[in-house]
């Protein structure tokens, strides 16, 4: 015990001196330190280098090409199920005593699994850019949205936007709300939701990497999500973890992404005949007419609990 | 525990000794830092790491030698004054600016982690996100280059940030750049690793100019230059009514305890600050999600159910480095406290306008929500007269009699006796 005090000592008073002596600089890089050897030229000059993948389409690209006319040939609806594999946790009570104006009980929404395993509010988007788009989608178009706030809680929970569309800011409780919502690419706002207000119209303008998160700082437990897209290609699934997203352009491989509030996105997630990657990434040619992709089934390790 | 100390003791030691053979102070210079609570959270894999390190040395430089694209708009000459080490020339022209007056609290990054960062409440701003709290536009729009200026002159009152009127005018000018030239530095670190988190597992990052110049770049510069159009106005149709101040008052006490404007919840029914106050800014927030995630997959772990040893192994390594960055890159997170209304201290600034101003588009960044048309011309929650009705109120608060005790005067007292 002694010998090791001293130790314990010795090492103390090197360590003193070293930092007397001022050694800030003189540590190896920090992780992520720039490598020159490896440095990236820009080029400055007028040519352009040619577009090299998807991400750096040009955002005054028409938002989606409309086709006139449709043969049922050209288009494909994509099923399936989203299961988590494992036994999942049970959602957690909320405390909402902050606000008497709040009296139904609530429990966390953050990871909602059936008893049969069907995970809800889990998204499943198309992760190829600037697809053909079915005219039917074209009604819907510019549509309005809403994200209403009820019972101290958002509703829905997790929905699916469109570039075009307007997603409209309710207020249906007698209480005060406010909707934070805070995108990267697109315009933050923050507006008070008045009790008995009028809707305050939102407009999302770019599509985000990761679903954008909608708080209510009045009432912190309360969130939402909303994946803002410019295609209409994307669905959340129901209570049961099924999902349907109908009418997409047939015979091309297309790539897909799958996502879910708790665990970001669903790595590993199997189903027959395929895999997603780390990114919850997979590939997909859509035939015409139905495909059932059936369960696919997440691993309870992607999961906080 | 005796052998765990004993090695640890061996360790510092070692440390010890090697820094004092090898010498100080000529080491490598300082280098900007990456935000490896973020990076580690969206699980950017390390090589893809070192590309975003790479782009941005390419992009901006270092501190010591500062670069700008032209699409920034930026004014190299008025940066390179502020950044480098602090030194003077024969002429008595001074540089290194920023690490003279600004580094110890801001970070050499401007990620509001200085050495001095963890004292203070509040925490000082971090850049990076591009985010400023006291400024004269819409919510969603940069600060105006004399929002800045007027931050840096005056300092903020009721926290750490000191006034620097003192300084010449070209040094307030150079230093208000260099915060520009830190916060897109910041902005476009959060694109490249949102663009990397969009990536699929087989692709790779193209770093050509279209992308990091014209997709990335050139937006966020031009959201900086065209702060000037989103100013919110005080005047024409956004005056103040005329009105007798004390209507105006009653009006804005009523609006203040509403469910229309909802003031209260945060504010308190005292309006001491004291109402609903658990929740986070922006930057606590991700720092405190950060910490959710890494318990929740620290819970998985000790409960693994069927878990393969493979993914086992791959979650204790996503623990450890999320872990390490929350350790070595991030300040405690900290509830957002909402302003005590009675102390007569305004952070944002004391003037009428001002306070109409933070009630209209609330404060970016934080939870204060805004109460003035979410988007130009759309219409409010609150009309422009019941602002400054709310102004009115909030302004004669310190001045209500509950606000402070009685002063002693003894004096008259005694006369008394």
């Amino acid at each position: 015990m002694i010998k090791t005090t001293r130790f314990v000592f010795a090492s103390l008073f090197m360590a003193a001196a070293a930092a007397f002596t001022g050694c800030g600089q003189a540590a190896s890089p920090p992780p992520g330190a720039p490598d020159k050897a490896e440095a990236p030229q820009i080029n400055q000059g007028e040519e352009t280098a040619p577009a090299a993948d998807q991400s750096s389409a040009s955002v005054t690209q028409p938002v989606f090409e409309v086709r006139t006319a449709a043969a049922d040939g050209d288009w494909g609806t994509l099923k399936g199920r989203i299961v988590f594999d494992g036994k999942a946790p049970a959602p957690a009570p909320v405390d909402t005593s902050k606000d008497a104006a709040c009296k139904t009980p609530l429990t966390t929404e953050n990871l909602l699994v059936s008893p049969d395993g069907g995970i809800q509010n889990a998204v499943i988007m198309l992760r190829t850019k600037n697809p053909k788009v079915h005219p039917d989608y074209e009604k819907t178009a510019s549509d309005e949205v809403v994200l209403d706030n009820k019972n101290c809680r958002f509703e829905p929970h997790v929905q699916v936007v469109r570039l075009s569309q307007t997603l409209m800011l309710k207020n249906s409780d007698p209480t005060g709300h406010n909707s934070n919502i805070t995108p990267i690419l697109g315009t933050p706002i923050n507006p008070v939701l008045a009790a008995g207000g009028e809707p305050v119209p939102y407009k999302f303008t770019a599509e985000e990497a990761i679903p954008v998160k909608v708080g209510c700082n009045i009432h912190p437990w309360m969130g939402a999500y909303v994946v803002a897209r410019k295609d209409p290609y994307a669905a959340v699934t129901d209570k049961d973890g099924n999902f349907v997203i109908e009418n997409l352009p047939a015979g091309k491989e297309l790539e897909f992404r799958l996502w879910q509030e708790n665990a970001g996105y669903l790595k590993n997630a199997a189903f027959k005949g395929g895999k997603a990657d780390a990114r919850g990434t997979f590939k997909l040619k859509i035939k015409p007419g139905d495909n059932n992709l059936g369960d696919i089934k997440v691993p309870a390790s992607v999961f906080k609990k | 525990m005796n052998r765990t100390l004993l090695n640890y003791s061996w360790f510092t030691g070692c440390v010890a000794l090697l820094s004092l053979l090898t010498g100080c102070g000529q080491g490598s210079p300082p280098q900007f830092r990456l935000d490896t609570v973020a990076l580690a959270e969206k699980q950017i894999p390390a090589e893809q790491v070192q590309d975003i390190s790479n782009i941005l040395e390419a992009m901006f430089g270092t501190p010591d030698d500062p670069f700008v694209l032209p699409e920034t708009g930026l004014d190299l000459n008025l940066v390179k004054m502020s950044a480098g080490p602090v030194a003077s020339d024969e002429f008595g022209r001074e540089t290194g600016l920023y690490r003279r007056h600004c580094a110890h609290c801001h970070g050499t990054t401007g990620d509001g982690m200085g050495p001095t960062a963890m004292l203070l409440n509040p925490y000082p701003r971090d850049y990076r996100r591009g985010i400023f709290k006291f400024k004269s536009t819409e919510r969603a729009a940069k600060p105006t280059t004399h929002d800045l200026d007027y931050i840096v002159r005056e300092g903020v009152q009721g926290t750490a940030m000191p006034a620097f009127g003192l300084l010449p005018e070209v040094q307030i000018k150079s230093l208000v750049e260099y915060v520009k030239y830190l916060s897109m530095r910041g902005q476009v670190e959060i694109r490249l690793s949102d663009a990397l988190l969009d990536l699929s597992e087989d692709e790779k990052l193209q770093p050509t100019r279209e992308l990091l110049v014209d997709e990335i770049l050139t937006p966020i510069a031009e959201s900086w230059s065209a702060a000037g159009d989103s100013i919110i106005p005080t005047d024409g149709d956004n005056a103040r009514p005329e009105m007798e101040l004390a209507a105006s008052i009653a009006k804005g006490q009523e609006l203040f305890y509403s469910t229309k404007a909802n003031c209260v919840k945060c504010h308190g029914f005292g309006a001491l600050g004291d109402g609903q106050s658990t929740d986070f800014d922006d930057w606590s927030k991700a720092i405190d999600e950060a910490h959710k995630s890494l318990n929740g997959d620290i819970a998985t772990l000790d409960d693994p159910g069927e878990m393969t040893s493979e993914e086992k192994a791959e979650l204790a390594q996503r623990i450890a480095r999320l872990s390490l960055a929350l350790d070595t890159d991030s300040l405690p997170p900290r509830t957002a406290k909402p302003r005590n209304l009675r102390q007569g201290i305004y952070r944002g600034g004391r003037a009428p306008y001002d306070l109409y101003r933070r009630f209209y588009a609330g404060i970016n960044g934080t939870p204060m929500p805004g109460v003035g048309p979410p988007s130009p011309g759309a219409p409010g929650t609150l009309t422009n007269d019941e602002i400054w009705n709310l102004v009115d109120y909030v302004l004669s608060l310190p001045y209500d009699p509950i606000s402070s005790p009685p002063r002693q005067q003894q004096h008259v007292s005694r006369a008394a006796l």
